[in-house]
């Protein structure tokens, strides 16, 4: 306790206004302003005395004093995968210029943003592979080596947009010539089963934003499992 | 400094000193207690949310988005800072000082594009004396400026072979073994703590690979730097 009254009174000695002033001043200094470090003993407060998270579990949010932490994890179920397919293109199915995001689930959440140039943190692991059997004679224009690519996509006011340095692959298979880009490189199993691991960080304007993954598929049959995901608010 | 306690006088009423000293010595025999906060007293609300100086989370970053490819150079297995533009290098600048034991976490992560293993090299031959062959990395490198003294710390790094052969094999024949995995993704992460007053001057994503003869693009490229006060 760092208070020492600048004045003691004395019985039967007259009340000089100075004294009176300085005790009250020290007074209201030391309550308003001068709590320090030695004033409070360990374990004085409880935990509950700091804003304790909020929880809010049907969309996996946590709601801490300094960050707000949204996210996944199910590497505990690698089963857990999730289809997508470009049969969705019609006949533009291995097209590079037709363009058909599927949002990946699990990978998304709502971000609310109350104060300009809040940073966020987005960590995500995806498993995703292809299970192509190539046709004999390849359909369509069938090189055998389609990549699908996935990337992560923001939604503010009914804008979707992609960040394109996101972009990363699997591919229905590799090895097959073909002027088709990018190539796999090495065959069968390192083409088409992919571990895809992304980090991003973002500097937000006020505003409520979407963010998910999504794949623009390539290929008949594809696989995907976010695994892992974390979306990072910094409020301070 | 709990409840403090105080006297109340009427009309009339000679205080004694006892009484008028009473509320001071209250306050000076009493400490900071928890019937002096409430229940989530310490909230966001309170905090300042505007002043970078003040944050208890520091984010920095940087991304690289676009197409150019970056070749990791020969250098003798010397890790160097990424630039796929020119002048524009893999890393961030906080010239930040720490108040206290500050931690540093950092994350990277990027692609792999194409690569070209060398005809005569190949992945190596399977012993541990060739590993180097089929070896690149990355590695975040933090430089300090504590007290004037320069240093560097390296927060993580992180290796991966060009083809899916293991470290030490005997398998030195098959071509699908021995062709290079292409347009995959690197991820990196780590954390360090700091001592109050270091200077963070850069952080910075390099890469180096094994053999000077194997040939790796890199491609889009990311680093993200969170420094946490408290």
């Amino acid at each position: 306790m760092g208070y020492t009254k600048p004045y003691t009174y004395t019985d039967n000695t007259v009340l000089d206004v100075t004294n009176q002033s300085n005790n009250e001043e020290s007074l209201r200094k030391y309550v308003n302003q001068e709590v320090v470090v030695t004033d409070i003993p360990n374990a004085t407060f409880v935990g509950e005395s700091i804003a304790t998270p909020r929880i809010v579990s049907t969309v996996n949010t946590i709601d801490f004093v300094t960050k707000t932490i949204q996210g996944h994890n199910k590497i505990r179920l690698p089963q857990n995968f999730a289809y997508f397919t470009s049969t969705t293109k019609s006949d533009g199915q291995a097209s590079y210029t037709l363009f058909d995001y599927q949002a990946i689930p699990n990978s998304g959440f709502e971000v609310n943003i109350q104060t300009a140039n809040t940073k966020i943190m987005i960590v995500a692991y995806f498993k995703i592979y292809s299970d192509n059997n190539i046709h004999t004679p390849p359909r369509g224009a069938g090189n055998g080596r389609f990549d699908s690519n996935l990337v992560l996509q923001k939604e503010i006011g009914g804008i979707t947009t992609q960040f394109l340095g996101t972009k990363n692959y699997v591919f229905e298979q590799s090895g097959s010539p073909s002027g088709s880009t990018p190539d796999a490189g090495a065959s069968d199993e390192s083409g088409n089963n992919r571990s895809i691991m992304i980090t991003r960080m973002f500097s937000l304007a006020v505003g409520l934003y979407r963010f998910n993954f999504a794949v623009n598929p390539r290929v008949e049959k594809g696989f995907v499992n976010c695994q892992s995901v974390t979306f990072e608010t910094f409020h301070i | 400094m709990s409840i403090i306690n105080n006297q109340y006088f009427s009309g009339g009423n000679i205080p004694t000193a006892a009484e008028l000293n009473a509320v001071y010595d209250s306050v000076a025999a009493s400490t900071v207690v928890d019937d002096n906060i409430d229940v989530d007293w310490a909230n966001r609300n309170f905090l300042d949310k505007d002043t970078a100086s003040k944050f208890i989370n520091l984010g920095y970053f940087f991304d690289y988005d676009g197409t150019t490819k970056w070749p990791i150079p020969n250098g003798n297995l010397v890790y160097t800072t990424i630039e796929n533009v020119s002048g524009t290098k893999s890393m961030v600048s906080p010239n930040y000082v720490c108040k206290g034991k500050a931690l540093v976490r950092v994350h990277a992560s990027g692609i792999i594009e194409d690569i070209a293993i060398d005809a005569s090299a190949m992945d190596g031959n399977g012993t541990n004396l060739q590993t180097n062959y089929n070896v690149y990395s990355f590695k975040v490198k933090m430089s300090l400026n504590g007290s004037g003294t320069p240093s560097t710390v390296d927060i993580c790094t992180g290796a991966y072979s060009l083809t899916r052969k293991a470290i030490e094999t005997n398998q030195t024949t098959s071509a699908a073994v021995r062709k290079a995995i292409n347009y995959r993704s690197f991820c990196i992460s780590g954390i360090a703590i700091l001592d109050v007053n270091d200077i963070i001057d850069t952080v910075e994503l390099q890469a180096v690979k094994g053999l000077d003869a194997q040939t790796i693009n890199i491609g889009h490229n990311h680093l993200q730097v969170i420094i946490v006060e408290n």
